[in-house]
């Protein structure tokens, strides 16, 4: 077996704001193995961006960062930045949400391209530029050479998404990290990238970590899904145990509000994502949770092993014993 | 079975948290969060209770003032000779100027003036660029164009050029006098100061009554069947009010620049208001003489006063500006 | 690119008109040039008040006043001032010189630093630097121009003079060059603008710092600021190709129309120092109501303006793709 592509041992994440310290990741250790594609799911404030903003290094001074990440086996956190700068679109690429506002509005496309190249390799600006045209076509971009030219607004969403996606896999990144591609653009547009990005980890052999709040796209795609809750995961397993077989009362809730021909009405989960300023003790999701009780307040529920999947619930033998299949 | 209480999500900052169990029990209004952050502006605040002080001073004049406002002091009871460019001392706090009258009242008097038209003069450009603006901004089209296409006319000509220009007109022409105000009045700065400056509120409530044009909200409420002007009042204006505030205040800073220095020159207030234009064009135009205080008391007075509503702008535009919020982390 | 150019240029020939002819309007009812030339003149007789206005062309109604004055303009035939009767031009050229020397110095060194300070101030944030630059710039900001001057007069005719029992001035306070002096001598010139430069510096310093500041801190928030960073570049680079290149495009279009107030805007700083620029000309004409005088350098101060603001646009669009191509 070989060594995980991404490897993250109790990763704690805090950030000093005006109104005190919020913990954004508070202990959270997963795997994501070589060509494997992790879908990483959950709510805004769950800490799935952070934890991955960390991996990347791409946090500011002010956060506060303990435990352990290691992509391809060297260790990032307490690096300098020098080095961290290394892996850094190396080893290591992330794609972002939004494509308008994540390239630079004033430099050419096949530019911003070149550059994520010319950092890493010592090829000449003519045969990085020629790598650039590769890459737009790669992802299936059409005349490839005139947009390489042009500058991210004359471009449509959809092909700026492309264009980022080829910048990131310039180098042949062994892990791929993609943070919510397809949130700001149509659905028709959705599927099309997430094609791309399925091709380009087949042609590549990446891992990504696939992280989004949409379960549709999840289901589609992954191989493994981390559902994250206030900063800790609440369950992890293959993708199709966690759909079929939910343990976790979140994932459950989730599953529940998701829009199905069969189901007469929609239950969304009560309530609201907690403050992370100040977490609820013990399992944060007792707040909004149908089967809370006394016991899940006092301590902060561990992964451990039910069934085929990984589950962070105290009470999960019990409701899984009340409720139905 | 636990208690769960709803609210608004995305209200995290400025929200009362149960400690124990991480509930929300609190949410703060909008009013409240902008007072806080007002607050936190450790310059504005200082300012703030300066500006009071001098502004309660010069208000409150005639009964702060030791002296009269042209009242020229004899050096000793039993003398008729007048205490003429005496220099700062236990009994004129400021010293005297080339008549014998006290600097420290006059500057308590003339703050009266000097603040008078900076305030008016804020009010006035404030109202007439807040009409225009909404006016362009919500009508948009040529309409907008054309006010737009103006306003760019004015701005990049020196200020200073325009105002004296204009000031010399109602003294040639009488005509301009009865429309502007009569030469060396107040009435005239004023009139004078928000025609030059009116385009700064303009420019900024159009800008917002276009961006919040097209918002869902003012769509709902059309939906609803509200009016034109209905919308305009309960729903654009108070969305308004934030940024009007912070560009009135800098107005108000840029009026008392404006007209002390217009003073200075002559080309301002009749000399017979004291205005602290006033005062330093009595001694400013001849360095010769060495009479420091009648400079630096008056200049340092402009200063710290201009200074201060500089700084309450800036803390008034860190709290009303929405664009303040935090970036949420996913 | 080209279409906008032209169009933009073509907006700015009827937009000059139209401004030059309401400046005419304003300033020949501000200073009534046939009371000013009685006033010079009071024993005129009517007949050479009307000659005078015949040969100023004063005659007519006020367009056709405008068009007959722009006439002579145009074709360089200014006239005569109506205080001492000398020729318009002679005066004019060089105030207009000393402005533009003492304008584009104080503003070269004026920009730079005021850059500088604000790019430093941007990159490191609440810390020593920025706290103190930014109250600095806010003091430069507030002090209205001619209490800075007359200050820094006090400060170095007198007090410095007398601490340093001097014979003379410390720095020069007034004119461009000592009384007497006739003949070009850098040094004494130099000597002559520190003062003048360093009032109008403070002002631009103070003005650019904050702009450059708000600019670049509005930069270093965008999202393509963290994508530039994700890419494993140096954090020079970051700053240099990322913050800095967007930073400054909204920078140079204010810069280029500053440049295009210089001509008319030294009023201040030129009158405490008399300094024999085009703001001392100019009051002093308007003071004197000597509308010969005044109109032509109105003109040029307009165009001037009309000019720059129209290269500002231009600017804007070829430095930012998304106008230029739009």
């Amino acid at each position: 077996m070989t060594e995980p592509v991404l490897s993250v041992r109790d990763l704690h994440v805090s950030f000093p704001t005006e109104d005190g310290v919020v913990q954004a990741v508070r202990g959270i250790s997963f795997d994501i193995a070589e060509h494997e594609l992790m879908g990483i799911v959950g709510e805004s404030g769950s800490g799935k961006s952070v934890a991955f903003l960390a991996v990347m290094g791409l946090l500011p001074k002010s956060a506060q960062i303990s435990g352990s990440i290691r992509i391809s086996g060297v260790e990032m956190v307490g690096q300098p930045e020098k080095e961290v700068r290394k892996v850094r679109g190396q080893q290591v690429a992330m794609i972002f949400q939004d494509p308008l506002t994540a390239l630079n509005p004033v430099h050419r496309v096949g530019d911003q391209i070149v550059e994520m190249i010319q950092a890493h390799k010592k090829l000449t600006s003519d045969q990085a530029a020629a790598r650039a045209v590769e890459l737009l076509d790669l992802v299936g971009i059409p005349q490839a050479g005139t947009r390489a030219r042009q500058y991210p607004h004359e471009f449509s969403g959809g092909m700026r998404q492309r264009a980022m996606i080829a910048m990131a896999i310039a180098n042949d990144p062994d892990i791929l990290i993609a943070d919510e591609p397809t949130t700001a653009l149509d659905t028709t547009v959705q599927a099309q990238i997430l094609e791309v990005i399925q091709n380009v980890q087949h042609e590549l052999g990446a891992a990504v970590a696939f992280i989004t709040h949409d379960l549709g796209v999840v289901a589609r795609i992954a191989d493994r899904v981390q559902v994250m809750y206030a900063g800790r995961i609440a369950e992890r397993g293959e993708a199709h145990d966690i759909f079929l077989r939910p343990t976790h009362p979140y994932t459950l809730g989730l599953l529940r509000s998701l829009p199905d021909a069969n189901v007469a009405r929609l239950v969304p989960i009560p309530g609201a994502p907690p403050n992370m300023l100040r977490p609820p003790s013990g399992c944060a999701f007792r707040v909004r949770c149908p089967h809370a009780e006394e016991v899940c307040a006092g301590v902060l529920p561990e992964l451990r092993p039910y069934g085929a999947v990984e589950t962070a619930c105290v009470r999960v033998e019990e409701i899984m014993a009340g409720t139905p299949a | 079975m636990v208690d769960v209480l709803t609210h608004q999500p995305g209200m995290t900052p400025g929200v009362l948290v149960d400690e124990k169990e991480g509930l929300i029990v609190e949410s703060a209004s909008p009013s409240k969060l902008a007072m806080r952050r007002y607050r936190r502006h450790r310059a504005a605040m200082i300012s703030s209770v300066a500006l009071l002080f001098i502004a309660l001073a010069c208000v409150f004049a005639s009964v702060v003032a030791p002296y009269g406002e042209n009242e020229a002091i004899n050096v000793s009871e039993d003398s008729l000779q007048k205490a003429i460019h005496v220099s700062p001392n236990s009994q004129f706090w400021f010293g005297t100027d080339s008549i014998g009258r006290d600097l420290y009242s006059r500057i308590l008097y003339g703050g009266r003036v000097s603040l008078f038209v900076g305030i008016a003069s804020a009010i006035s450009a404030g109202l007439i660029g807040t009409a225009i603006g909404a006016f362009a901004g919500f009508r948009g089209g040529k309409i907008d164009n054309l006010l737009m296409r103006g306003t760019d006319l004015f701005i990049g000509l020196p200020l200073l050029v325009v105002l004296i220009v204009m000031r010399l007109l109602p003294e040639k022409q009488p005509w301009a006098a009865t429309l502007l105000g009569p030469p060396g009045s107040k009435r005239l700065m004023v009139t004078l100061i928000s025609l030059v400056t009116w385009m700064i509120t303009a420019r900024l409530v159009r800008g917002v009554v276009l961006s919040l044009k097209e918002k869902e909200f003012v769509e709902a409420a059309r939906a609803v069947g509200a009016s034109d002007r209905r919308i305009i009042i309960r729903h654009l204006v108070p969305n308004t009010i934030g940024p009007i505030v912070v560009a009135m205040t800098f107005i108000v800073a840029a009026a008392i620049s404006l007209e002390s220095t217009l003073s200075f020159f002559g080309f301002g207030l009749d000399p017979t208001q004291a205005s602290w234009g006033n005062l330093l064009s009595d001694a400013g135009t001849n360095i010769i003489t060495k009479k420091w205080w009648l400079v630096l008391f008056p200049g340092l007075v402009l200063l710290i006063t201009i200074l201060c509503i500089n700084f309450m702008g800036d803390g008034l535009r860190d709290a009303l500006d929405p664009k303040q919020e935090q970036r949420t982390t996913g | 690119m080209t279409r906008y150019v032209l169009l933009r240029t073509a907006w700015a020939i009827p937009v000059l008109i139209i401004v030059t002819f309401l400046t005419f309007w304003a300033v020949k009812s501000a200073t009534d040039p046939v009371a000013s030339y009685l006033r010079t003149n009071p024993r005129a007789t009517p007949e050479m008040v009307a000659e005078y206005e015949e040969i100023h062309g004063l005659v007519g109604s006020t367009p056709e006043q405008y068009v007959r004055w722009l006439g002579n303009f145009l074709t360089l035939n200014w006239g005569n001032s109506i205080k001492g009767n000398t020729p318009v031009w002679p005066d004019l050229k060089s105030a207009l010189a000393n402005s533009l020397v003492l304008g584009i110095t104080a503003s070269v060194i004026g920009i730079t630093i005021g850059l500088g300070i604000g790019i430093l101030s941007a990159l490191r944030q609440y810390s020593k630097f920025d706290t103190l630059s930014t109250g600095a710039a806010f003091v430069g900001i507030s002090i209205p121009p001619f209490v800075s001057a007359v200050l820094l007069q006090v400060f170095f005719a007198i007090a410095i003079t007398s601490w340093l029992n001097l014979q003379s001035p410390f720095l020069p306070v007034a004119g461009i060059y000592p009384p007497g002096q006739t003949e070009f001598d850098l040094g004494l010139r130099i000597k002559h603008m520190i003062l003048p430069v360093t009032v109008i510096a403070i002002q631009i310093i103070a003005v650019y710092s904050r702009y450059m500041r708000a600019s670049l801190l509005d930069v270093k928030e965008s999202d393509y600021m963290r994508t530039a960073r994700s890419k494993g570049i140096s954090e020079k680079r970051v700053v240099v190709k990322h913050a800095l290149r967007n930073a400054f495009i909204p920078i140079i279009t204010v810069a280029a129309i500053d440049f295009g107030a210089i001509v008319g805007g030294l009023i201040i700083t030129e009158r405490i120092f008399e300094y024999k620029g085009t703001g001392d000309y100019l009051l002093t004409a308007l003071g004197n109501g000597d509308f010969p005088q005044v109109m032509p350098l109105m003109f040029i101060i307009v165009a001037s303006v009309i000019f720059f603001n129209l290269l500002a646009d231009v600017s804007y669009a070829w430095l930012d793709p998304r106008i230029r191509l739009g």
